[in-house]
């Protein structure tokens, strides 16, 4: 059998495969409930607009959409809710008021009013406080520390945007068969990384 | 009474598998086709082969969250979570939930579990490696624990045998003491492996650095493109099963075998908890099963059983197996039966960046690593302060997007620069061989109960001095020969080894020549039982450094081979 006979193969027998009422079940049931609802699971509907346009600053469109069109707002939402506990999805919610605190003390304005640059500015200021917070706790006992509200952003932003379609096959480059392996090959020039 | 004859007809059968796993898989495929009508059963669903796997077509943003494991299955498989990759949103479903399937910790012990059909054969690293005299004959030459009963003579055309039938990927290279198997063509190397093959041997020329042997097609044969298996297409999920049947699994390669024979009954979903030993044949007829749908017990019976429902759960099976002939489990003679667990130690080594090859990059995803087998306290060296020795697996690989975590900063330039290749960096992880002793070892607990009101399994088993010692060179030979490379930040990470961990978990039922200290003799055949063989993990004398598997296989064929004879002579 050759590649493409196996990928026909594998096309046939797997289309039944992963029918969604069975995934819904399990894998997709809070994804499922956002999608039919359209409304936010741990998020009021003003925090998730926050986070998206906080999302954004952290991953721009560029050459390529940013954050915002590939909805990172909405896997945060989701794995904030399935895969946090309480204290971090406190942590998160509390992170979103400072980070209003932050922009108002400034600028007199909420995080979403503010302009890019103005908003930029108010995130240098978090990233500079989080790294003061992280440097204060590392003088402390292990068990006391956990991840400042900016990098536990930074990071969901990072996977969320890169794992999303947007990220994985434009951001990056996709390639879901490879069917060889070369371990050598020269880097063209402005070649992309790969996704996975 | 007429009808109870019929029942006990209907579940009668020449050969009863326990567990269809890569030992049971090839059990059943061997016996059904030398002829015997075969029942083989195990205790978790049926996945179907191409479309059970669930989540083997899915793309990383069709997870709901991307792959993290969600809390309530942090919970539901705390201890499966202990691998750091298992509960992933993408193979959690392949292992088994904790909380309905408990045991004791006496001293930390990492119980790695599938209960499906295929058990981890689905699942399994796929690292395939063969023996030699120097480990069959360590524990002799040694005066360890007791020797094993066969040599490698003895196992080399079974070796044969199943290579030619499942398909390893590899590379020739010579070596005595890590024999070549029957290779498809081997995977390619990444420059930064090739380059520090080449210094490495050079300064060391008894450190070999070859690529992973692996249990993946690369050029099928007839026999396996029959079967529906097509080459490696080089994604690298293999843990979500393989659509394409590219890697040895039971439901890709042995199970279709067998089912063709016609002479296979497949039971999902009968988890057993006993042998039934009758006193005057002195012979097990059959064995004890709860049905896990109904909570029937039923019992089957058949002339030979074929023991292979994983080291752990094979002797929880030897164990529970109480009679007045065996008050201390089946077999047991020897009292042996649940000691020496053996299993290999690693998640030590060394890693860097190499600065260079940045205008190189590389196409696929290549499911397989390097390899450098083992190089320590060989014939002929200076002897190191512990016995025995270690492999090295590992990887080259450009840094993606994750190194953004540990970047400063945020915004466009950030961005573009995490959508190109990153630094070239290398792993390599040590696994050592960890002696059999007798204190390591696994009882039965009857003051907890599972879910079916079985006792459950009592874990006391850890590493000791000679792992320990052996740690030390683990590290620091992996951090000199990436330092002699040229690689730059190397760190020496020595995260911690439990038994269990490694997956490797072996010895609690092991093969001798005396009755008196083993409980199976050369053909892994129940000294005192004869119609019972037993040939997982469970069989081993000792554990070698390399993944076992292959060898579980080879021992599973070659007894089989040998109890039809046995079946043939009316000795059985």
């Amino acid at each position: 059998m050759n590649r493409r006979d196996a990928l026909l193969r594998v096309a046939t027998l797997v289309g039944a495969t992963v029918s969604l009422p069975a995934l819904a079940d399990t894998l997709e049931a809070s994804a499922a409930a956002r999608a039919v609802s359209g409304k936010p699971l741990l998020f009021t509907a003003d925090q998730d607009a926050m986070v998206a346009e906080m999302a954004e600053v952290i991953i721009p469109t560029t050459s390529t959409p940013g954050a915002k069109a590939a909805k990172v707002n909405e896997v945060i939402d989701i794995i904030l809710k399935d895969c946090y506990r309480e204290p971090e999805q406190k942590r998160f919610l509390e992170g979103l008021v400072t980070t209003n605190k932050v922009s108002r003390d400034a600028y007199n304005k909420t995080f979403v009013e503010c302009d890019n640059a103005q908003r930029i500015d108010v995130m240098k200021k978090l990233e500079t406080q989080a790294k003061q917070e992280r440097q204060q706790m590392m003088q402390g006992p292990a068990d006391k520390r956990y991840t400042p509200f900016f990098f536990m952003l930074k990071d969901l932003t990072l996977m969320g945007y890169f794992t999303s379609e947007i990220g994985a096959t434009q951001a990056l480059a996709y390639v879901p068969v490879p069917g060889r392996f070369e371990g050598c090959v020269p880097l063209k020039p402005g070649q992309k990384a790969w996704a996975i | 009474m007429n009808l109870n004859i019929k029942a006990q007809q209907a579940n009668t059968y020449d050969a009863i598998v326990v567990g269809s796993g890569i030992s049971g898989g090839w059990a059943a495929k061997e016996l059904t086709q030398k002829g015997l009508k075969v029942l083989l059963l195990d205790r978790g669903e049926d996945i179907e082969h191409v479309s059970g796997y669930k989540t083997a077509m899915t793309n990383p943003w069709e997870f709901p969250h991307r792959g993290r494991p969600t809390v309530q299955t942090a919970e539901e498989q705390a201890v499966q979570a202990r691998t750091g990759y298992t509960i992933s949103e993408s193979s959690a479903y392949l292992f088994v939930n904790d909380k309905d399937n408990p045991y004791l910790e006496d001293k930390r012990f990492d119980w790695m579990r599938g209960y499906h059909k295929g058990g981890r054969s689905l699942m399994w690293g796929r690292q395939v490696y063969r023996w030699s005299d120097l480990d069959f004959e360590a524990n002799a030459k040694e005066g360890i624990a007791i020797d094993w009963p066969i040599r490698y003579k003895d196992v080399q055309p079974w070796y044969d045998y199943v290579e030619r039938f499942i398909g390893v990927s590899g590379a020739k290279e010579n070596l005595p003491h890590l024999p070549d198997s029957i290779f498809q063509p081997a995977m390619d190397m990444y420059c930064l492996e090739k380059h520090i093959k080449g210094s490495v041997e050079k300064k060391w020329p008894e450190r070999r650095w070859t690529i992973g042997r692996v249990a993946h097609l690369t050029k099928p044969t007839a026999e396996q493109t029959a079967l529906g298996r097509a080459s490696c297409q080089y994604r690298n999920l293999c843990v979500r099963g393989c659509p394409y049947g590219a890697y040895f699994s039971s439901q890709a390669a042995t199970l279709p075998v067998a089912q063709k024979t016609g002479r296979l009954t497949f039971r999902p979903y009968s988890f057993v908890t006993s042998l039934i030993y009758d006193e005057k044949k002195q012979k097990a007829t059959g064995v004890r099963v709860i049905d896990e749908k109904t909570s029937q017990e039923l019992t089957f019976n058949a002339r030979i059983i074929f023991l292979c429902a994983s080291s752990m759960a094979s002797t929880y099976i030897m164990l529970n197996s109480t009679s007045n002939r065996f008050p201390n489990g089946l077999g047991n003679d020897s009292g042996e039966l649940g000691h020496n667990i053996m299993d290999h130690h690693f998640r030590v080594g060394a890693s860097g960046e190499y600065p260079g090859f940045e205008d190189q990059y590389y196409y696929g995803r290549r499911a397989n690593g390097v390899y450098v087998p083992r190089y320590r306290n060989l014939p002929g060296q200076q002897k190191r302060d512990y016995l025995r020795g270690f492999g090295y697996q590992g990887s080259a690989s450009r840094m993606n997007w994750g190194r953004g975590y540990g970047m400063e900063g945020f915004g466009a330039d950030f961005k573009e620069q995490l959508t190109k290749p990153g630094p070239w960096t290398m792993g390599l992880t040590g696994f050592g061989e960890c002696l059999p002793y007798h204190e390591n070892k696994v009882v039965l607990d009857s003051s907890k109960k599972d879910k079916w009101g079985q006792p459950v399994l009592r874990f006391d088993a850890e590493y000791k001095d000679n792992e320990m010692r052996m740690r030390k060179d683990m590290g620091t030979d992996a951090a000199e020969m990436l330092e002699a490379a040229g690689l730059k930040n190397v760190r020496i990470n020595d995260a911690g080894s439990w038994p269990g961990l490694g997956i490797h978990e072996m010895g609690t039922a092991r093969m001798g020549n005396d009755p008196k200290t083993s409980v199976l003799n050369k053909f892994n055949q129940v000294h005192t039982v004869k119609n019972v063989f037993n040939t997982d993990g469970a069989c081993m004398t000792s554990a070698n450094c390399v993944n076992p598997s292959l060898t579980y296989m080879a021992l599973t064929a070659r007894a089989a081979n040998y109890a039809v004879q046995e079946m043939k002579k009316q000795n059985l």
